[in-house]
């Protein structure tokens, strides 16, 4: 009996227990920030599939579950930039900004910036970096960008420094080393600027980098190391025409002035209304006496740049040793009216 | 016939470029003895009238053993002797240049003829190599050194060529004879020069050419002369006369004649005519005076000499002529300018500093080249070659340049000339024009290109004329008829001298120089007439201009006023500067001239001021005037002092101008 009743009690506490486990396994929910982490996981799965446009659906569900999760927002903003719809993606940021979003703000005014810059919106632009700079003073990418906007505003100290700062904070791309030394170059650094570009020609031996190498070299009057990079330029890419303008001008700063014609004639045949070379031919023609060619060029670059005074001048220079005075007079006043005052000098000059 | 024979001897000369040197033996020519032995004759004629130096004599014998045998080294250089001696260069380095094909040994000085014939063709560097194969032991030793000097100077200037335009000035001056000498007056309007031309009972010089006449043009348009017509009264028509220099003006004249061993004479225009000439006799020796300019006052005449003491063959010399008219002793100018080798054909330019001359002691191109000068702060700067092509590895010389220094004129015998030397006109065009090459970059990656890199071409400046070219008629105030004979008087009013004095012609004009950098007055007066005054104060930077005057004169007649141009005062005071010395000196003098004369001295303001005040200070500063006159002389009772104030203006108050113009003294006539 009494091993009955062990039994029965053994096989009691053994249900029992049994029925509780049962009970402490039944499912928790998953919270709401798991789902939104799931579905931004996935939709970031559909991205890199290309995917884009369920992604943002799973985006957008996401969000729906945590508005306070940034991940989310930040993707979507991505997306939406790629896809150029800028409205959307201003308002996807600003909505996580109003949902009081915390993480990755840097990242959030980055990302304003690249939109407001696709937007031309430069005051914006330069505003967004400010913050994120603010927010994160190591955000190299952050500085590279704003170097870029205080170049093109002509402030060429704050892009140095700009460009200073994001390669000591990680960017160490070839660009970021052309463009600084496009800086030194602009603030008469030209040691400073060659030093850069060939670190940029290192990294990347694009025709670009050696072309404006060269041109220091042109202003330090090291003709044949310009010559040379204009080579490389066109090895590099024979296509880039202004690197055959370049070596043209090089040449004919050497009095190889055939040579010269040569480049510019290579450079034209791509880009037949370049007025640079079409005026730098015109000069070539000048300095070796081809008068009839060098008018014809200088007629070819005002008719391709007709407010452009100095060719106006040119144009009468050359006339004037062709004999034609009064058509040289009347090229001289016309560059004068369109404010070269050498050209003024010289219809005064000659007027008798 | 000649024409013929020369034109199958150049022939030859092309044709037979690989040829062998062939003497005049029976195994050269077995089967021609008979003109093997006429050849040897006329080279043995050729050749002795070689020797003797009778070129023209020689090339004929010779060029007939040519004929027989064009390939013998020794006659070649014997022909090359001969026509470089007659000055047929291009046929003369034919000849060389075979000579040399055939044997580069066959005469010790060849190499040196070799060098002078690559300096003419501006091979400099051949040239170099030849004149520095020249025997130590040559006469020509020392002369390759200096022609080397001069191909270093071509090999580095030549790519530098001066801006111009050259043009024969035409048949209305050159003919198929010599042209040469040319000077113009200082506005270019009137040229004259010497020519060889054949003329009504023209007559030979001894050198079987025309003598030397000189003749003029004037200008008749753009850039034309009118025919060329001989001077009166100034060509002796039995022997040499070469003009010279000229004046400003053109009123007085320098002439050089082949009496002795040449000598310098001088003449003046009076009205239309031209005084005979007079030997300059503080300046002409026993040795050779030629080439001749006056100074732009007309007061120092530079002219060059080969006389004992100086620097080498002709120099530069000057004489400056005293108070009293008379031309003083010569001093060389120097070894600044004047070389061991010839100075010749100097001309002093209108601004009163700069000399032109040609020299082949100076670095050149090869010969004679035109150089400048300019003297500065008491001295002649180094002479600065003019650069090719006004200079060429030939002769250049004979140069003169107009006011401006924009046309120069000088003589040269160049293909397409009409024959002979002809007169050449260089229109300088100033320095390179601008240009600058254009180069894009793009700098900033990604961003499209905006930067210029503009390499300007270097410019040579060319000197700008700093003078002011006064060109005037004097005129009856009332008939407007030219005065001729009116006295222009020109001074420093700060240094108050006299700088020059001289005549209107016979239509009433004149044409003065006025250097940059001064104060001028100038007077007029003729007789009969009250006086005119002008004042320039040209500064020193003033460049070129020319001023156009009709200077109108008043009768001395009651009523008359003149208005005192070069009387000043301190600002707002009645105290006379003393650059008013001169022209006070002039109303003095006209005072006295004019005894019963009686007259009202007026001072005037411009409107700034109160009426009481103008009237005030005008007063004052007539009172000056007229005390300055009584201090010297004049009896008070002759004069009157009025201060009118702004109440009599002369010209609107509204402008500076206009104002400066009202500020005056007045001098008038009121009995």
């Amino acid at each position: 009996m009494k091993k009955i009743f062990l039994i029965g009690l053994l096989v009691f506490v053994g249900a029992n227990c049994l029925r509780a486990q049962d009970t402490l396994k039944v499912e928790a929910k998953p919270t709401t920030n798991e789902v939104a982490r799931r579905l931004y996981n996935q939709a970031f799965e559909l991205y890199n599939a290309n995917s884009s446009d369920v992604a943002l659906q799973m985006l957008d569900k996401s969000i729906e579950m945590d508005g306070t999760f940034c991940e989310p927002y930040l993707l979507k903003a991505r997306i939406q930039h790629e896809k150029h719809d800028y409205p959307a993606t201003e308002n996807t940021l600003k909505s996580y900004l109003s949902k009081g979003g915390t993480r990755a703000l840097d990242t959030v005014y980055f990302l304003f910036a690249k939109m407001y810059s696709e937007t031309s919106k430069v005051a914006e632009e330069k505003a967004a970096l400010n913050k994120c700079l603010e927010l994160n003073s190591g955000y190299g990418e952050a500085y590279y960008t704003r170097g870029i906007i205080n170049f093109e505003q002509g402030d060429f100290e704050a892009s140095l420094a700009d460009m200073t700062s994001a390669i000591d904070n990680g960017v160490n791309t070839a660009a970021v080393y052309n463009d600084r030394g496009s800086c030194h170059r602009m603030l008469g650094n030209m040691k400073d600027a060659l030093v850069d570009y060939t670190k940029a020609i290192e990294r990347e031996p694009k025709a670009m980098y050696y072309c404006n190498r060269a041109s220091i070299y042109s202003k330090l009057g090291q003709d044949d190391d310009a010559i040379n990079d204009y080579t490389q330029a066109i090895i590099a890419d024979s296509k880039y025409y202004k690197a055959y303008n370049g070596r043209g001008v090089a040449k004919a700063h050497q009095g190889k002035y055939d040579d010269a014609i040569n480049d510019f004639t290579l450079c034209l045949d791509m880009e037949p209304s370049y007025t640079s070379a079409l005026s730098n031919r015109g000069i070539a023609y000048y300095k070796i006496h081809e008068f009839a060619k060098s008018v014809d060029d200088f007629d070819a670059a005002i008719r391709a740049e007709p407010h452009n005074g100095n060719t106006y001048m040119y144009r009468g220079n050359v006339k004037e040793m062709m004999r034609d005075k009064q058509g040289a007079l009347e090229d001289w006043k016309k560059a004068s009216s369109l404010g070269i005052k050498t050209a003024d000098k010289y219809f005064k000059d000659n007027c008798n | 016939m000649k024409k013929i024979l020369l034109t199958i001897v150049s022939m030859m000369l092309t044709l037979a470029a690989y040829s062998q040197n062939i003497e005049f033996t029976k195994e050269a020519f077995p089967n021609d003895k008979k003109g093997l032995k006429e050849a040897k004759k006329n080279m043995a004629e050729g050749e002795k009238f070689l020797s003797e130096g009778l070129f023209r004599e020689a090339y004929e014998p010779l060029l007939k053993a040519y004929m027989f045998n064009p390939n013998n080294a020794k006659l070649n250089y014997e022909l090359f002797k001969c026509t470089y001696n007659l000055k047929k260069e291009s046929e003369s380095f034919s000849y060389l240049n075979r000579a040399y094909t055939l044997d580069p040994n066959v005469d010790p000085d060849i190499t040196y003829y070799k060098g002078l014939e690559r300096q003419a063709s501006y091979d400099f560097e051949k040239a170099i190599e030849f004149y520095s194969a020249v025997p130590a032991s040559s006469k020509w030793k020392k002369t390759a050194e200096k022609r080397t000097r001069d191909c270093l100077f071509g090999q580095n200037s030549i790519g530098k060529q001066v801006r111009c335009f050259i043009d024969n000035i035409g048949n209305n001056i050159n003919t198929q004879y010599d042209e040469y000498n040319p000077v113009v007056t200082a506005d270019g309007r009137m040229i004259y020069f010497t020519s060889r031309r054949a003329y009504k009972k023209a007559k030979y010089s001894d050198d079987g050419n025309f003598f030397e006449n000189i003749f003029y043009s004037k200008q008749s348009g753009d850039d034309n002369w009118a025919p060329s017509v001989m001077v009166d009264g100034i060509n002796n028509l039995k022997d040499h006369d070469a003009v010279q220099g000229i004046t400003v003006d053109g009123r007085k004249m320098l002439i050089y004649r082949a009496d002795g061993n040449g000598d310098l004479y001088e003449t003046t225009k009076k009205g239309s005519k031209w005084e005979k000439p007079k030997a300059i006799k503080a300046i002409n020796t026993d040795a050779h005076e030629t080439s001749a300019t006056y100074s732009y006052d007309g007061k120092t005449i530079y002219f060059c000499s080969d006389r004992k003491g100086g620097y080498g063959e002709h120099d530069i010399y000057r004489s400056t002529m005293d108070a009293k008219g008379r031309w003083g002793k010569p001093e060389n100018l120097g070894d600044v300018i004047n070389t061991p080798y010839d100075e010749k054909s100097v001309f002093a330019h209108p601004d009163g500093k700069t000399l032109y001359f040609c020299s082949d002691g100076h670095p050149g191109y090869g010969g004679y080249d035109i150089f400048v000068t300019t003297f500065v702060n008491g001295a002649w700067t180094e002479p600065v070659n003019l650069g090719y092509p006004v200079n060429t590895s030939g002769n250049d010389a004979y140069f003169v340049i107009t006011a401006d220094k924009r046309t120069g004129y000088y003589s040269s015998k160049q293909v397409g000339g009409q024959g002979g030397y002809d007169i050449y006109k260089i229109a300088f065009l100033g320095p390179e024009k601008e240009f600058a090459y254009r180069a894009e970059n793009d700098l900033i990656d990604g961003v499209e290109s905006f930067v210029d890199i503009d390499i300007k071409n270097e410019q040579v400046p060319i000197e700008e004329s700093r003078l002011t070219l006064l060109r005037g008629t004097v005129v009856d105030a009332d008939t407007k008829e030219p005065i001729a004979g009116a006295n222009i008087d020109l001074y420093d009013i700060v240094e108050n001298i006299q700088l020059l004095s001289f005549e209107s012609d016979d239509e009433g004009r004149f044409l003065l120089s006025l250097p940059s950098g001064r104060n001028y007055g100038e007077n007029i007066n003729a007789s009969g007439y009250l006086f005119h005054s002008e004042n320039f104060n040209i500064p020193d930077t003033a460049t070129y201009q020319v001023v156009e005057q009709v200077i109108e004169l008043n009768k001395i007649a009651v009523g008359k006023s003149i208005v005192l141009n070069n009387i000043f005062f301190d600002f707002d005071k009645a105290t006379l500067k003393p650059e008013s010395i001169m022209e006070l000196d002039k109303v003095y003098d006209l005072m006295t001239a004019n005894p019963e004369m009686k007259v009202e001295l007026s001072g005037h303001t411009d409107n700034k001021g109160t009426a009481a005040y103008n009237k005030n200070l005008s007063m004052q500063r007539a009172q000056v005037v007229m005390k300055y006159l009584l201090n010297k002389g004049i009896k008070k009772n002759r004069m009157k002092a009025v201060g009118y104030g702004f109440d009599r203006p002369i010209d609107t108050n509204e402008t500076d101008e206009g104002r400066a113009h009202n500020r005056r003294t007045e001098f008038t006539i009121i009995d």
